[in-house]
C-alpha cells in the first residue's frame, strides 16, 4: 500500500508541475494522493524515508544504482529525512503541501520552514538539521570563534565584505566554554514535566492581525508602504495562505492606508492572475470578498479570470462568488439556490417571489427541488396562489415528493384548483394497487380533492366502483370513503352513479349503514326537483 | 555575480577535483599519470584562488548530506551529488570531515595527503598525519536535533552560541549598512521551538545561569536569554509555530529598532523583506514592545517580551537577584495586562527552577527539576569545588530567601557507571 502511495505523491508532484497546479488531470492526483494517504493511515500513521532518489518506506534499502529524484532530491539537499502521514489526512492538506513543496520559492525561501509553521495536522516533514562544529586539531579558541562569527555572518549577508572583526569574549561567555568544554554538563541529566495540555487565554485574542497590521500602514511613507505590500502579498501567495491574500485583495480598493493600491497592482505583486488561479481553483470559497471586489472594479480582469480557469464546475463557482444582490439580484438569488445553507436558500426563494418578475417567480419556483422540505413547502406555499399551467412540472414534482406533509399539500392544492391534468393524476393515483399503502391521511386528502370534482365522469364513475366495493369485514377507514362514495354520487346524480346507489340500497350483504345512507341518497335524489342528468363532459346544471 | 555565487561556483569545482583526485588513487598507483594530471588540477584550482587571496584559507567541510566551503553551503548539482556522497563518505571513514587549506600548498603537500588518504582508505584506520604543507585535514563533528537525550543538550548548548555569534552578526552587519536576511534565524527559531518541547528545563537553566558580574554590559547575551525564554513561556501559553517564531524573530530584530519610536518601528523594518508572510506579526510586537517601554499598553506579546526583558535584566544584573526582587521588578514594569504578567509568574514558578535555595541538611541547593511525575522538587547540593548528585528536596526553607544564583560554568562530573555495578 505505501508503494501506491509513493507513486501517487509522485504523479501529484509531476502533475503539479506539469499542469501549473490546476485542472481535472491535477485535481485527479490530488485527490488520488490524499485517498491513498487516507487508505495506508487507516490503523496508524505512515512513515516515508526521503532520499536522494525518491521516496521510499522503512523496510527498503536504498539503492545507489537509483537515478537521483529531482523533486525529492531538493526536498533532502534542504534537511528533509522523514515524511509521516497520520489518520484524518484531507485532500486541502495534500493541496497545501504541493504548494509549498512543489512551487517555485523565492530565493532564501525555507520551503521546511514554511512547510514546519504550516503545522500541517496530519502531514509531517521530520527535518535533521544539523549543526556543524569543526574541531580543529591545530586551531586556537579564538580562530573557532572567529569562524562561527564568519559563518553567521555569511548566513545573514552572504555578498557583505568579509570581517576582519577580533572576537573578543570573556572566558565564561557561553560560546568559549562551548569550546573549550562541556559546558552545563550539570543539567543535563534533568527530567522535563510530563507534557500537559494548554489551557491559556493569553494569545486566543490575535486573530486580527492583518486588519491591525493594515491600519499601522500609514505611519509609513508610500514607497516604504508599496515596498512592505509587494513582498507581503508575494509571499502569502507563494506559500498559499489563501485567506491573507483575500484579506488584502479585498481591502485594496476601500482602505484609507493602501490608497493607490489597486486590486490590479494586488494581482500583479502576488506573480499575477496565472499565480493565483491554482489557489483560487483549490478553493473558491477562500477568495470570495477579493473576487467580488475584483468583479465590481474591473468586470474585464474578472473575464480574463474567468477565461483560465479550466474546470467547469470552478468556473461556475467563481462565477457564482463575484456576483451581488445589488449589482445581479437574479444570478445571485438564484445562485444561492444551490447553498447548502437553509437560511441562505430561504432567503433566496423569498427575494425571488418578491421580485414579482415573471422571470424572478420562475426562478423562484426552482425552489422545488430543494433537499431542504422547509423550503420545497414554502415554494409550493408561494406557487399556489399565482399557479399557471406552465409551472405544472414544478408542481408536479411536489405532487411526487418523498414527504408526506408536501404531498398532502399538494392534494389541498388540487381540491382548491381543480387542473385537469392533476385529477387526472390524483385519480390514477387513487386507483392504483399501491393507494391502500399510503397513509390514512393521505389517502383521504386525495379522496377529498377528487370528491370536490365528483361531477367529472371518470371521477363519478370511480366513486361508483368505490361505493359499490363494500364488504363485512371493511375498515372504518374504508367506510368513511364509501360513505363518501355515496355522497359523491347523491351529490352528482349520473346514470351509472343511480344505479350503484339502487344495488347498494339493495344488497343483503355488507354494511348496513351503507345500505341506509344509499337509500337516503336515493330519497333526496327523487325530493329533489327534476334536474337533467349530467351531460358527457361531466358539467352539471 | 555576487560574492556568494563566486564562492559557490569555486566550491564546487574545487570539491570537485578534490574527488577526482582521490578518487583516481582507488584504480591507480600515486604516480600514475591520471593521478598527477588530476593532482595538478586540483592544484591550479587552488593557485587561482590564492593567486588574488594570498592571506585566505579554503574551508571545505564535508557532511553526509551538506557540504560547505568558508561556510558557505554548497548546492551541489543533482548529477554530483553521487560522487561527492562517496568522497564524504570515504574521508568519514578515515576520520576527517573538513579539509583546510591554505596558501602554502603545494604539488608534494596534495602528494603527501593524497598518501596519507590512501593509507587510510586502505588500512581503514584514521588518517595519519593530518597535517601537510598549506592542508589540514581535521575532524568535524556535527549533531542533528532530536537525534538523543545527550545530542539534545548540546544542540540546545550549540544554539544558544549560534544565536549570540547570530546576535553578534546581525548588529555589526546592521550598523554597516546591510539588511540582513532573516532566513537563518527563522530555520534557528523552528531547532529552538522543537528544542522547547524536547528540553525545555536545560534551556531554562542556560538562560537562568549567570556569568561572572552578570551580563549588565552585554546586550547579545541578554537578547538570546529573552528569545529563549520568550519562546518557552509563549510555548507554554499555547501560542502556535508561527506565533512563537514570530516572537523570536521580533526579540532577535530588537537590536535593530530598540529606542525607535512606535510609529518608526514599521519603516525601519520595511527592508527586512526576508520575513515573508510574517513580516506583520513581528512588526507588530516590535511596536507593541515599543509602546509597552514607554509605560503604554499594548498587546500581550509586545508585553510579554517587556516583561521576560525586565526578567533577564534583574537575574542577570551585576549581583544575583533574589525571587523577591525579580516579583518586585515584574510588578513594576508598567502598560502591562495582568493576564501576562500571570502567565510569567506561573511559568517562573515558587520556588523556580534554575534558583537557589536553601536546604535544612544540605545548605545552598540549586533548583534542578520536577522529577518523573513532574511534580517531584529535585536538586543538586552545591558544593565548594561544584554540584553533586541529582536528590529529591525534602527539606525546602521556604523562610530563606531563593536566589538567582546559578553559574553557566558548575563544575560537575558524570558519576562514572562502573560506579553503581
Amino acid at each position: 500500500m505505501l508503494d501506491k502511495l509513493i507513486s501517487s505523491m509522485e504523479k501529484a508532484f509531476r502533475s503539479y508541475r506539469l499542469y501549473e497546479a490546476r485542472g481535472p488531470q491535477y485535481e485527479a492526483h490530488v485527490r488520488e494522493m490524499a485517498s491513498q494517504a487516507a487508505l495506508v493511515t487507516e490503523q496508524g500513521p505512515a512513515f516515508l524515508t526521503v532520499t536522494p532518489h525518491g521516496l521510499q518506506t522503512n523496510m527498503e534499502r536504498s539503492s545507489e544504482e537509483e537515478d537521483l529524484n529531482r523533486t525529492w532530491f531538493d526536498l533532502f539537499e534542504q534537511g528533509a529525512r522523514q515524511i509521516v502521514f497520520t489518520t484524518g489526512i484531507e485532500s486541502r492538506e495534500v493541496r497545501e503541501m504541493l504548494q509549498i513543496v512543489a512551487s517555485d520559492q523565492a530565493e532564501g525561501d525555507d520551503i521546511l520552514t514554511a512547510l514546519w509553521r504550516r503545522e500541517l495536522k496530519h502531514i509531517q516533514v521530520v527535518v535533521a538539521r544539523t549543526l556543524v562544529r569543526g574541531v580543529g586539531a591545530n586551531r586556537s579558541t579564538q580562530d573557532t570563534l572567529e569562524a562561527q562569527y564568519g559563518h553567521w555572518r555569511n548566513l545573514l549577508a552572504p555578498d557583505a565584505k568579509t570581517s576582519d572583526k577580533q572576537v573578543q569574549l570573556s572566558p565564561d561567555d557561553l560560546r568559549v566554554l562551548a569550546v573549550e568544554s562541556e559546558p552545563l554538563l550539570w543539567c543535563v541529566d534533568c527530567v522535563e514535566p510530563p507534557p500537559s495540555s494548554v489551557d491559556s487565554p493569553l494569545f486566543e485574542a490575535q486573530t486580527d492581525d492583518l486588519d491591525t497590521f493594515l491600519g499601522f500602514l500609514g505611519d509609513m511613507s508610500r514607497e516604504d508602504c508599496d515596498h512592505v505590500l509587494s513582498h507581503l502579498i508575494g509571499s502569502y501567495a507563494r506559500l498559499g495562505l489563501t485567506d491573507k491574500i483575500n484579506q488584502l485583495m479585498a481591502a485594496a480598493e476601500a482602505h484609507p492606508a493602501l490608497g493607490g493600491w489597486s486590486i490590479q497592482r494586488m494581482l500583479n505583486a502576488a506573480g499575477g492572475i496565472d499565480a493565483l488561479i491554482p489557489l483560487i481553483e483549490a478553493g473558491p470559497m477562500a477568495f470570495r470578498e477579493s473576487l467580488s471586489a475584483m468583479a465590481s472594479v474591473d468586470s474585464a480582469m474578472m473575464e480574463e479570470l474567468l477565461s483560465k480557469i479550466e474546470t467547469e464546475t470552478i468556473r461556475d463557482e467563481v462565477e457564482s462568488l463575484v456576483i451581488t444582490q445589488e449589482s445581479a439580484p437574479l444570478a445571485f438569488h438564484s445562485a444561492r439556490l444551490s447553498s447548502p445553507d437553509l437560511a441562505e436558500q430561504m432567503e433566496s426563494v423569498q427575494a425571488l417571489f418578491d421580485l414579482g418578475t415573471e422571470e424572478a417567480t420562475y426562478l423562484a419556483i426552482e425552489g422545488c427541488g430543494s433537499f431542504h422540505v422547509e423550503v420545497r413547502a414554502y415554494t409550493l406555499t408561494r406557487m399556489e396562489p399565482i399557479y399557471e399551467p406552465p409551472m405544472r412540472n414544478s408542481m408536479t414534482r411536489l405532487f411526487r415528493d418523498k414527504e408526506e406533509s408536501i404531498r398532502i399539500q399538494v392534494y389541498r392544492f388540487i381540491k382548491e384548483n381543480g387542473e385537469r391534468h392533476f385529477l387526472r393524476e390524483a385519480l390514477a393515483l387513487a386507483k392504483d394497487g399501491y393507494f391502500g399503502r399510503r397513509s390514512e391521511e393521505e389517502q383521504w386528502d386525495v379522496i377529498q380533492a377528487l370528491s370536490t370534482h365528483g361531477n367529472l365522469p371518470p371521477i363519478n364513475l370511480f366513486f361508483c366502483g368505490v361505493a359499490a366495493s363494500g364488504s363485512l369485514w371493511t375498515s372504518e377507514h374504508m367506510l368513511r370513503i364509501q360513505h363518501e362514495a355515496i355522497r359523491v354520487l347523491g351529490k352528482f346524480p349520473t346514470p351509472d352513479g343511480l344505479h350503484t346507489l339502487k344495488k347498494l340500497s339493495r344488497k343483503l350483504v355488507g354494511a348496513k349503514e351503507l345500505r341506509e345512507a344509499a337509500r337516503v341518497q336515493l330519497e333526496k335524489m327523487e325530493r329533489a326537483p327534476k334536474s337533467r342528468p349530467s351531460g358527457p363532459d361531466g358539467a352539471q346544471s | 555575480m555576487s560574492r556568494k555565487a563566486a564562492i559557490q561556483q569555486f566550491g564546487n569545482q574545487l570539491v570537485m577535483d578534490l574527488q577526482v583526485y582521490l578518487r583516481s588513487l582507488h584504480t591507480h598507483q600515486a604516480n600514475n599519470d591520471i593521478v598527477s594530471r588530476a593532482r595538478d588540477a586540483l592544484l591550479k584550482t587552488l593557485q587561482d584562488h590564492f593567486k588574488t587571496e594570498p592571506q585566505s584559507t579554503l574551508q571545505v567541510q564535508l557532511l553526509d548530506e551538506e557540504t560547505f566551503i568558508n561556510n558557505t553551503l554548497l548546492p551541489i548539482a543533482l548529477q554530483d551529488f553521487g560522487r561527492i556522497k562517496e568522497l564524504t563518505r570515504q574521508l568519514r571513514g578515515m576520520g576527517v570531515g573538513e579539509v583546510i587549506f591554505d596558501a602554502s600548498v603545494t604539488r608534494e603537500s596534495l602528494a603527501e595527503f593524497a598518501t596519507a588518504v590512501y593509507s587510510g582508505m586502505h588500512s581503514r584506520q584514521q588518517m595519519e598525519p593530518r597535517v601537510f604543507s598549506g592542508i589540514q585535514a581535521l575532524e568535524l563533528e556535527y549533531s542533528a536535533s532530536g537525534s538523543s537525550e545527550r545530542d539534545a543538550h548540546q544542540v540546545v548548548v550549540w544554539l544558544f552560541s549560534g544565536l549570540l555569534d547570530g546576535l553578534d552578526g546581525l548588529r555589526d552587519l546592521v550598523a554597516e549598512g546591510h539588511v540582513p536576511t532573516m532566513v537563518p534565524f527563522m530555520r534557528h527559531m523552528r531547532l529552538l521551538v522543537d528544542l522547547t518541547v524536547e528540553r525545555g528545563t536545560v534551556i531554562r537553566h542556560l538562560c537562568l545561569a549567570r556569568r561572572e558580574g552578570g551580563s549588565v554590559d552585554d546586550p547579545i547575551h541578554q537578547n538570546a536569554c529573552r528569545t529563549f525564554l520568550a519562546v518557552q513561556i509563549a510555548h507554554a501559553n499555547g501560542l502556535d509555530r508561527a506565533g512563537l517564531m514570530s516572537l523570536g524573530l521580533a526579540s532577535i530584530l530588537d537590536l535593530v529598532t530598540s529606542g525607535a519610536e512606535p510609529d518608526e518601528v514599521l519603516t525601519r523594518l520595511a527592508p527586512y523583506t526576508t520575513l515573508s508572510d510574517l513580516a506583520p506579526q513581528v512588526m507588530m510586537v516590535l511596536r507593541e514592545l515599543e509602546m509597552v517601554r514607554r509605560g503604554r499598553r499594548a498587546g500581550h506579546q509586545g508585553a510579554l517580551l517587556h516583561l521576560i526583558e525586565e526578567l533577564v535584566s534583574t537575574v542577570h544584573g551585576e549581583e544575583p537577584a533574589t525571587l523577591e526582587d525579580v516579583h518586585s521588578q515584574l510588578g513594576w514594569a508598567g502598560g502591562v495586562d495582568t493576564a501576562v504578567l500571570d502567565a510569567v509568574l506561573a511559568w517562573l514558578g515558587d520556588p523556580p527552577l534554575g534558583a537557589i535555595a536553601q536546604s535544612r541538611s544540605m545548605g545552598d541547593v540549586l533548583l534542578l527539576d520536577h522529577g518523573e511525575d513532574g511534580e517531584t522538587l529535585r536538586c543538586r547540593e552545591i558544593f565548594e569545588d561544584g554540584l553533586g548528585e541529582a536528590t529529591v528536596l525534602h527539606d525546602f526553607q521556604e523562610h530563606k530567601p531563593v536566589v538567582f544564583g546559578s553559574q553557566i560554568d558548575f563544575a560537575y562530573e558524570e558519576p562514572d557507571e562502573d560506579d553503581w555495578a
